[in-house]
């Protein structure tokens, strides 16, 4: 059993605090990422897992142990630094069995355990080298390695693939994916990339100002962020948000603009409802709920500034009132540049926040 | 192309030329050295080209075959000194400075800038202007004329630059690889050793060479606390043969020579060492 559970952990610096109230619970096996921009708290948090920071208050638990004051090499966990941070010193072989040797395994063992894991990690031929000598992707799966011999309780993951290039990145994405599958160990693994959090994640934590926005699954970030920076933070591109003033017409409410028009669907409209008589709203919409389509009602209508046809799909980027909006059509272009265009908006797809994005509303 | 060409091969010229006149500048002096010491002691005479006359090792042979009052082999004893010395020094003063170092590149303790400015500032007075504090010191200590009272004098004057130079590698070293370490399940000790440590080992060479040599090559301290010819060190002994009323270029010349073998051989020894990039594949660059 090797969960790992946060109770109300703070992290400060002096007066500035990084990670407020942390409460978590991450499940034995389970593969979680935290993900949010450069300086959420997403590193701090990973290396209070590790030992590498000290908790301010709050508790921290590896399995059923409090470990707040367990030194690193007691908590039973491996980490993967985002530079590497192999010894250059010493040999592949040197590097991924320095922990066992300060273990004191027998060294028969130790031979057998890292040649083991190079060869399920394809290093196999590369245990003589020194890291120098290494590629980029090479240093990575040695790192990974490392980790990998001392069949810890659980992974610590810092940026692992943000060194790589995008190419070499997508490769080791999955191949990370399938060690999970087979090592069935729990993982927690930061980034800033939304791409790896979708794809990787059971479960992700959006991170930002040191405060959880969200815990769910990729699906359920997706299709119902908690607020507007979940939402523009998770999906690729991100979504589109621009303020409207709500209306009722013969029954019906609608989100009105500059240019478009949306009449919302029952359950969207129920649900702002709820929350009241509000006058407006922030309106967040996925690119590819938006497309080039002259339609008569839910439909944005703008003058296109540029194009982008990627070949599968084509955006389109336009204003509404002061935000810049992408649109995205399956395959060709359908619209030129300059030319007022109109698209038709998806509203059973539509987003509702409050004002100043921080709460959902729909 | 062709006056671009033209262009760089003239540039070229001038660089070499340059390069040639400065390196005859720096050797002038070591020649006439190098020829007064195989000219025989009164056969030396002042020419443009420093060529020995007559060439002989005699020089050599008086200098190392030198003896003492009481008969023994005082070239011998005054190597030993000066070996005994140096080497003492750069042992005590690399131990002391790596650690040292060590914590103030990592730690955070109070005095710590304090501590780091100390160690500069004493940096800025001459040796001199400590000789008679030393004097009293090493006197009240009974280490005058002794062996040990010039080591901890030359550790102390060479462990600050050699904690700033230190401390300066060490701040290059990424800090991951420590925590990789500290997860691995290395204790701090093994960490400075196992991790640290050889990744130093360019900073820890020149260091070792600069103790070295200023133990090696320092005169005012060991002729104010050396008094009798046997615990003398070989600079002393050098400037002896510069004496008031007649001089032995000679002898001078040709242990100026003798004296810079070791350091010339601890060199050569720590060169393989001198090389950048040890960290390289530690980290991503």
């Amino acid at each position: 059993m090797a969960r790992v559970l946060f109770e109300k952990v703070t992290k400060s610096y002096g007066d500035v605090q990084v990670v407020r109230e942390f409460n978590l619970e991450i499940a034995d096996q389970e593969f979680l990422v935290l993900v949010g921009p450069s300086g959420c708290g997403k590193s701090t948090t990973l290396r209070m897992i590790a030992g590498l920071e000290e908790i301010t208050s709050g508790d921290l638990f590896i399995g059923e142990r409090r470990v707040n004051d367990i030194a690193p090499k007691d908590r039973d966990i491996a980490m993967v630094f985002q530079n590497y941070a192999l010894y250059p010193h010493m040999t592949v072989f040197d590097n991924m069995s320095f922990a066992l040797k300060l273990r004191r395994m027998p060294s028969a063992q130790i031979k057998r355990r890292v040649e083991e894991v190079a060869e399920t990690l394809g290093i196999g031929e590369l245990l003589q080298r020194k890291p120098k000598q290494l590629s980029g992707g090479q240093r990575q799966r040695v790192a990974m390695g490392r980790a990998i011999v001392r069949d810890p309780k659980v992974f610590l993951f810092d940026e692992p693939l943000s060194n790589l290039d995008a190419k070499l990145r997508v490769q080791m994405r999955v191949e990370l994916s399938r060690l999970h599958t087979r090592l069935k160990t729990t993982m927690v693994y930061v980034t800033h990339d939304q791409v790896e959090a979708m794809t990787l994640a059971d479960r992700i934590v959006v991170l930002n100002g040191g405060y959880i926005q969200q815990v769910g699954t990729p699906m359920e970030l997706y299709h119902t962020p908690a607020n507007a920076f979940v939402g523009g933070f998770i999906g690729s591109p991100s979504m589109n948000f621009f303020s409207a003033d709500v209306a009722s017409e013969g029954g019906r409410i609608t989100v009105t603009g500059d240019g478009y028009h949306l009449t919302l669907g029952d359950e969207s409209a129920a649900q702002l409802k709820a929350h009241g008589d509000l006058k407006r709203v922030m309106v967040g919409l996925r690119p590819k709920d938006i497309s080039p389509e002259a339609v008569e009602d839910n439909f944005i209508e703008s003058v296109v500034d540029v194009i982008e046809p990627m070949g599968g799909e084509t955006f389109y980027y336009f204003d509404v009132g002061e935000s810049q909006i992408v649109g995205r059509s399956e395959g060709g272009v359908s619209a030129s540049v300059g030319e007022v265009t109109r698209f038709r908006v998806d509203v059973d797809n539509i987003h509702l926040f409050s004002e100043d994005g921080e709460t959902r509303l729909n | 192309m062709t006056v671009r060409k033209q262009q760089s091969a003239a540039r070229q010229a001038v660089t070499h030329a340059g390069l040639v006149m400065f390196t005859l500048m720096v050797l002038y002096p070591v020649f006439w050295v190098i020829a007064m010491a195989f000219t025989p002691q009164q056969g030396f005479s002042m020419s443009l080209l420093p060529l020995p006359t007559n060439p002989t090792f005699d020089n050599f042979i008086h200098v190392v075959s030198t003896e003492g009052s009481d008969g023994s082999w005082l070239f011998g004893r005054q190597l030993f000194n000066s070996l005994v010395i140096s080497l003492s020094t750069t042992i005590v003063g690399i131990f002391m400075a790596c650690t040292a170092a060590y914590a103030f590149s990592r730690f955070s303790f109070p005095g710590r800038r304090a501590g780091l400015m100390m160690f500069l500032v004493s940096q800025m007075f001459p040796g001199t202007l400590m000789l008679i504090p030393l004097y009293v010191i090493l006197d009240a200590l009974g280490l005058l004329n002794q062996v040990l009272g010039l080591i901890l004098v030359y550790s102390t004057t060479s462990i600050p630059f050699c904690v700033w130079m230190l401390k300066g590698y060490f701040d290059t070293i990424p800090r991951d690889l420590e925590e990789s370490a500290i997860i691995d399940g290395a204790s701090p000790f093994t960490t400075f050793w196992r991790i640290i440590l050889p990744l130093a080992r360019p900073a820890i060479a020149v260091t070792a060479l600069f103790s070295f040599m200023t133990a090696w090559n320092e005169f005012i301290l060991a002729t104010t606390f050396m008094s009798t010819e046997t615990s003398y060190t070989l600079p002393v002994t050098l400037r002896n043969y510069v004496g008031e009323y007649s001089t032995y270029w000679g002898y001078f010349a040709a242990g100026a020579i003798l004296v810079s073998i070791p350091v010339m051989a601890l060199f050569f020894l720590l060169q393989k060492n001198l090389v950048g990039g040890l960290t390289a594949g530690a980290v991503k660059g």
